[in-house]
Parts: structure tokens; C-alpha cells; sequence
């Protein structure tokens, strides 16, 4: 959950702001080390919105913590004088020879974090990011060998399934890195006090199943998403030696009375394009595609995939509600309104509602500026914006940040726009003329709302490569190639519509 | 901020960090001492503002003597190539006196 300081331009909030991201950072898994880093790095950039945005005014800024397992991000946000850091190195002979020491603070950020961006936001102002990689020890590390499995060759086997609890986060890095190497997608798994950090916090939940012996066997665990009542299944391992005896189903059935339990609106799956063994269980437990996100994650992520892929990887969403859809109103772009109906009608959805297209506003009745979050995933080399409301300056905004992250080597950049604003029809509009296209319905994703996902491939790639199991993650990816005028069987090659992508 | 004055000599002890708070504090009780002792053992940073304050006392001719600086601020000169600027061997006084 991101944690929020509205700060004002005084010189006396530095000293308590550096402090509080200090103990923030040691709280959420830095190290000593780098949480003084981070420390001083936030002290450099509040010093500067102190001294510099705003001259001779009273003003104040924003200062947003956000943490997830394996980062810790600090976001600066202000609105003050027009400023771009890159326009003023830092030199060190100036600063001797000329006392100017102009640039030294970003020199000293940049070198105190993992990741630092700069966004500028136009009318909404500026946003600093800074990036720190938290570092654990991989199981491997901690425990390279393990004692032989007792129940290994037994088929009478009894199995005992409980919910997971903190204390079993080592025993569960163990048996992901038993059954799959290194070759798991959610790195996270391997670091037991990672593990150990999200149940604590409530951010997943699931369940173990032990076998006689005690021996850890199975795994299979929710993670709540950070701003809505839906979770991703995400996490699943049934030791080799014990499959095929209906533990992944035993283990689901669990984890769905749970969700259930824990008044969940809804879960969902990222299953891999790859191949489609993933899809298809997903599909085989009621699940329903909603959307095609092309590029989503490095082919890194997936070692074992990584030697036969290098291409980023491509996701199909797959959505199960757990409170089912009654009335729907959305407000449909007309030339996705056919696809989202037929998303609905498969999520369930008993009445969809159109508002007449008169309630949409024209451009020119748009609010001024755009107010929206920037998602950015440095490690996965993608971007999400999620827009609250789209104003004229909506794609000044967006392409802005891409150009502002075209050192960061993103390989995608997405628009989620809430389908209940009437706004919405208008803003897809804009960004089509700005080479987005469609991705998919994001059913719950954001405060429990449904959004449209739009998308952008910055990277080409080969649809070929993009295997899909559903009719209607056929229809999506269709869909997307016409849109994107890119061809199957052949390698793709980006579309006019798609000005600014690059090859890989 | 702890401040001590032996004639021309002034001792300041921050109780947190120096920073730009602090330099400012250190300017207000400057007066014309031409002598600066920092005791830094209580600062967990030295940000680019104090580094600025170092170099701009030192310009106008104070004599600056550092006490326990935390090892961030080495770092901080290394980032900002000062090392040899700033001759670190006699800003920084290696036992107290």
C-alpha cells in the first residue's frame, strides 16, 4: 500500500523526511546500507523542491513511499518552476574553480539509488523516482542440500493441507527451488524472507500441504492486488515425487474457499503465451480471458523458457469473479464495444449498460490536465498509466514519461482507463491517434473498478510466438494484429500506427 | 545543533544530520570565528549542502576540521571527484583532541 506525505516548502521537513525514509526503507527490506542511500538521495531531491521549485512562494509537495517484495520506490512529486535535471550536469572543476556546484545533488542521487527517473508531467507538474532493489538470500544460498524424501516412492500416501503460515516460508522456497530449479517465473519464491515478509503483511495468502513425513509437497497461494479486492493466483508447486494425486485440485478448491473467506471479488491468472498449458488450466477452473498484453516481462523472468524465447513475453489475463457481475455500466469505445461485450458476456455479466453517446464529452470539454499514476516496473521494463481522470493533456502526459523513460529500455507501455468515466470513449480516441491499441478488458483492477487496458509496443514482435488457448484470446490477439497491422506467420514489423518502436 | 566558542574557534555538534538545516544553523553562529570544528559523530549524512558549506568556508580562509564524519560522506566526496580538492587528510581529524 503506498503511504503519502503532503509536505510543505520549509527547510525544517528535511531532516524528518530523510528519517522516516530511512526507517521506511529498513522496515520494507533494504539494508543498513541502502536504506542510508536512499536516505540521503531523498534528502538531495527535498532539499532541491525546498530551495529551488518554488521561489519566493509558499507551496508544498508530495512525497509517496511504495514498496512490493523485491523494490522499494520513493516518488517526489511537485508542482514548482518548469526543471530538468538532465539539462544540468554536474562538473566538478566548475564547482572548485566556480563555487557552482549546480547538478552535485543529482550526481549524489544517482549514485545512491538503483534506478532514478525523471518524469515531467507537464501541467501536473514534476515526479523524481527513486529505486532501491531489495536484496535477500537465495535458498540456495541458505540451504544447498536437502535430505531424501521418506513418502518419495509411496502411493498411500496421507496428506495433511493447512493454511500457509509465516513459518513456512523457508519450507516453501525449498520446494520451489526442489521442483522447478531456477527456473520458477516469481523470483520471489526463492527467498524465504520475502516469503515470510508477504504473509506477514497479509499481502498473500494460501495454502501448504505436508506429507507424512512433514516434508513440505505443495504450495499454491493468492496475492491480493495492492489497490483492489481481486488476487492472482499466482503461485503454484506440487513436488514431483507426489503429482498426479489430485493435489492441485484439493489445493485449489482450498484456496478459492479462502478467497471466498477473505471476501475477494474476484481472482485472476498471468498465464504465459509461450505455450498454452497455463491458459489451459486456467480455464479448466472457470477462468475467462480478458485481455492479450503484449511484451509484459523480460524473457529472463522465465529461465527455462529464456533459451527458445527472447522475445518479451506476452500475457493472456484470465479472470474469474468470486462476487458475480450483475448490472454493468461502461461507457464502450465504439471500435472495441463488439470485443467488450463479448468479455462481459463471458465473465457473466447479466446486463451491460451503454449510456448514450451524448453523455461522452468532445475533447474540447475535457478537463485541463490528467491526473494519473505512472506504474513503472524498471525490472520488467514495462509501464502502466493508471488514469483517475483524462484530460486534454492525456497523451502530452503519457508520451512525455516514455520519453522521459527512454533510458530504461521499456519494451511496452499501457493506459488503463476506467470504463465507468464517460470520459473514457473520448480519451481511447486520442491515444489511438498516438499509436495505442486494444489490450483487453482489467475486470476489478483498480479500487474495484473495471478498466480498458490500451497498449503500446515499443519493441517488435514476432506474433508467431504469441500462442493463445481460448476463442476468445484468439479473438484478442486477432483483434490486436489487425490493429496493429501486424501479420502473422512472418516476423512482425511495426506499423506506421506505431511511431515510436523500435527494433529489438 | 551544540555549539562551544574557545575565542576564534567554534565547535558545532549536530544532533542529526548535516544538511542544509544544519548549514544554516552554522552560518547564523559563524560571527567571525576563523577557526570551524564540525563534530560529526551524531550525523548518519553529509549531503551536497554541507559539502558546499565545507568548500565555501575553506574559500573564504576558515580552517575547517571535521570530527567522525560517517563514511557516507567519503562517498559522497568520491561521487563528486573532491577528493583531492578538498584534502581530506587534514579536513579530518583522525583522534580527538
Amino acid at each position: 500500500m503506498d503511504q503519502t506525505l503532503q509536505l510543505p516548502n520549509h527547510v525544517n521537513v528535511i531532516g524528518p523526511t530523510t528519517d522516516y525514509a530511512y526507517k521506511w526503507g529498513l522496515n520494507v527490506g533494504l539494508s543498513d546500507k541502502k536504506a542510508l542511500r536512499l536516505a540521503l538521495a531523498v534528502d538531495e531531491l527535498v532539499t532541491d523542491v525546498v530551495r529551488f521549485a518554488f521561489p519566493g512562494e509558499e507551496g508544498s509537495f508530495e512525497i509517496t513511499f511504495r514498496a512490493d517484495l523485491s523494490t522499494a520506490e520513493v516518488i517526489i512529486h511537485e508542482k514548482g518552476e518548469p526543471f530538468d535535471p538532465s539539462q544540468h550536469p554536474y562538473d566538478p572543476h566548475r564547482a572548485i574553480e566556480e563555487d557552482n556546484f549546480e547538478g552535485a545533488g543529482f550526481a549524489v542521487v544517482q549514485h545512491c539509488v538503483d534506478d532514478f527517473a525523471f518524469l515531467n508531467r507537464g501541467r501536473e507538474g514534476k515526479e523524481f523516482r527513486l529505486v532501491q532493489h531489495i536484496e535477500s538470500e537465495h535458498i540456495a544460498d541458505l540451504h544447498p542440500t536437502e535430505q531424501p524424501d521418506p513418502d518419495a516412492d509411496r502411493e498411500d500416501v496421507d496428506y495433511t493441507l493447512s493454511a500457509v503460515q509465516p513459518s513456512d516460508a523457508e519450507d516453501i522456497a525449498k520446494l520451489i527451488y526442489r521442483t522447478y530449479g531456477y527456473t520458477y517465473a516469481k523470483e520471489d519464491l526463492y527467498y524465504p524472507e520475502r516469503i515470510e515478509r508477504a504473509l506477514e503483511r497479509n499481502e498473500k495468502f494460501g495454502v501448504v500441504v505436508r506429507s507424512e513425513s512433514r516434508r513440505t509437497v505443495g504450495y499454491f497461494a493468492v496475492l491480493r492486488s495492492p489497490d483492489s479486492t481481486i488476487g492472482e493466483v499466482g503461485e503454484a508447486a506440487v513436488d514431483v515425487n507426489h503429482r498426479r494425486r489430485g493435489l492441485m485440485k484439493r489445493m485449489l478448491r482450498a484456496l478459492i474457499d479462502q478467497a471466498n473467506e477473505q471476501g475477494l471479488s474476484g481472482v485472476f491468472g498471468e498465464a504465459v503465451t509461450v505455450h498454452d498449458i497455463s491458459q489451459r488450466v486456467n480455464h479448466h477452473f472457470g477462468m475467462v480471458s480478458t485481455a492479450l498484453l503484449l511484451g509484459l516481462f523480460p524473457p529472463e523472468r522465465f529461465r527455462s523458457l529464456a533459451d527458445d524465447h527472447t522475445q518479451p513475453i506476452s500475457i493472456v489475463i484470465d479472470f474469474r469473479p468470486l462476487i458475480p457481475y450483475d448490472t454493468v455500466t461502461a461507457y464502450l469505445p465504439a471500435p472495441y464495444a463488439d470485443l467488450l461485450r463479448q468479455i462481459y458476456d463471458a465473465l457473466g455479466v447479466e446486463a451491460l449498460q451503454r449510456p448514450p453517446a451524448s453523455a461522452v464529452p468532445p475533447r474540447e470539454e475535457l478537463p485541463a490536465t490528467t491526473e494519473m499514476d505512472a506504474r513503472i516496473r524498471y525490472t520488467y521494463g514495462h509501464v502502466v498509466f493508471v488514469v483517475e481522470t483524462a484530460g486534454q493533456d492525456l497523451t502530452d502526459q503519457v508520451q512525455q514519461a516514455l520519453d522521459d523513460l527512454d533510458d530504461e529500455d521499456m519494451s511496452v507501455a499501457c493506459v488503463d482507463l476506467p470504463l465507468d468515466d464517460p470520459a473514457t470513449p473520448t480519451a481511447t480516441a486520442v491515444l489511438r491517434e498516438h499509436g495505442f491499441v486494444f489490450a483487453g478488458l482489467m475486470p476489478r483492477f483498480h479500487r474495484d473498478r473495471d478498466y480498458l487496458r490500451l497498449q503500446r509496443p515499443l519493441v517488435a514482435l514476432d506474433p508467431d510466438a504469441i500462442t493463445v488457448y481460448s476463442d476468445l484470446a484468439t479473438t484478442l490477439k486477432r483483434h490486436i494484429l489487425e490493429e496493429l497491422s501486424w501479420t502473422s506467420n512472418d516476423t512482425a514489423t511495426p506499423s506506421p500506427s506505431v511511431p515510436d518502436a523500435t527494433s529489438t | 545543533m551544540d555549539l562551544e566558542r574557545h575565542g576564534d574557534t567554534l565547535t558545532v555538534r549536530p544532533r542529526r544530520d548535516f544538511n542544509l538545516m544544519a548549514v544554516r544553523h552554522l552560518k547564523y553562529h559563524l560571527d567571525d570565528a576563523t577557526r570551524v570544528r564540525i563534530d560529526l559523530a551524531r550525523a548518519r549524512l553529509v549531503d551536497t549542502e554541507a559539502v558546499m558549506a565545507l568548500h565555501r568556508l575553506r574559500a573564504q580562509g576558515v580552517e575547517v576540521i571535521l570530527l567522525e564524519p560517517p563514511a557516507i560522506f567519503y562517498e559522497v566526496l568520491e561521487v563528486l571527484e573532491l577528493e583531492s580538492a578538498f584534502k581530506v587528510e587534514q579536513l579530518v581529524e583522525r583522534e580527538r583532541s
